[in-house]
């Protein structure tokens, strides 16, 4: 399935939107989300840069004294609220299209065309 | 029953060699993922490689686990670098397209400011040079006036009598 935006909707990407959208207010950085999505850090990024790039998603450095924290700055990842809107869209779209559709019985059923449902043992008694 | 040499030989390198030389290795493992990561951000576009190498450092640094696991963190990196940088050379095409774009607007809009000054100034020039022309050809005409008027004052009463003539035939 390809998004509104031109990138495949797979199952990944789908995993990433759902991390970002569990909590849309809050910066992510790329191991938080590939941990949280269960993707290996070499399938996030190119995901991460797809959504990047369509304007999905926002990245910036985090504002940190590298020195006080003892550690480098990392990179934190948000959904724009454009973003955040259209992933919620597609995620919607996604769940929709995978929903059991009723087959042809049932659609003749609710029309008025199957045969009447009997009652089974010990009911309409 | 004494050992043979080879059963030694072999009790030596299994019991110390091989622990050494496993530790040894193992140490040498977070120097690996660092070279692979490095290694990794070189496969992206030139403009990118800084701030991804930098971003996969500093997950590199946070990473939970042991040094297998680092190793693991940047065999896939460096195996999903390839998509990364396909990514992110798409945008740099697009943004080098957009700026190719902007120029030619740019230039565009200056070749269309340049001809309209131009034009400003030819048309500017025009209506000095007719202005001009107008005032000569103004003064001219009231120098002619002036003339014609100074030629019939000279002629006196009488030409304007002649001139008359006709006029006091038709009250005749």
């Amino acid at each position: 399935m390809v998004s509104p935006a031109g990138f495949q909707m797979t199952l990944q990407t789908q995993a990433v939107l759902r991390v970002l959208l569990d909590h849309p207010l809050e910066d992510h950085y790329g191991l938080e989300i590939s941990t949280a999505a269960g993707l290996p850090s070499g399938s996030l990024y190119p995901i991460l840069a797809r959504l990047e790039r369509a304007g999905w998603v926002s990245s910036d450095w985090e504002q940190v004294d590298t020195h006080e924290a003892g550690r480098p700055r990392r990179r934190y990842y948000k959904l724009t609220p454009d973003g955040a809107e259209l992933a919620e869209q597609a995620l919607a779209a996604t769940l929709k299209r995978l929903s059991p559709q009723p087959g042809l019985r049932g659609r003749l059923r609710r029309d008025g065309f199957g045969p009447a449902r009997q009652p089974g043992w010990g009911v309409g008694r | 029953m004494g050992c043979r040499p080879v059963t030694v030989i072999i009790f030596i390198f299994t019991a110390i060699l091989v622990p050494v030389l496993v530790g040894e290795f193992v140490d040498w493992l977070p120097w690996v993922a660092t070279r692979l990561i490095r290694r990794a951000a070189n496969r992206l576009p030139l403009e990118c490689r800084a701030r991804y190498e930098e971003e996969w450092q500093a997950e590199f640094d946070a990473l939970p686990g042991g040094k297998l696991t680092k190793l693991l963190f940047g065999l896939r990196l460096y195996a999903g670098a390839r998509s990364t940088g396909a990514v992110l050379q798409g945008e740099i095409e697009m943004d080098t397209a957009a700026r190719v774009l902007l120029l030619a607007q740019m230039t565009a809009d200056q070749a269309i400011a340049d001809a309209r000054r131009e034009a400003d100034e030819t048309l500017g020039r025009a209506r000095r040079e007719a202005d001009e022309v107008l005032t000569k050809a103004r003064q001219q005409a009231v120098q002619i006036v002036g003339d014609a008027r100074h030629l019939v004052s000279a002629e006196g009463p009488s030409a304007r009598a002649g001139h008359q003539r006709p006029k006091s035939r038709r009250a005749e």
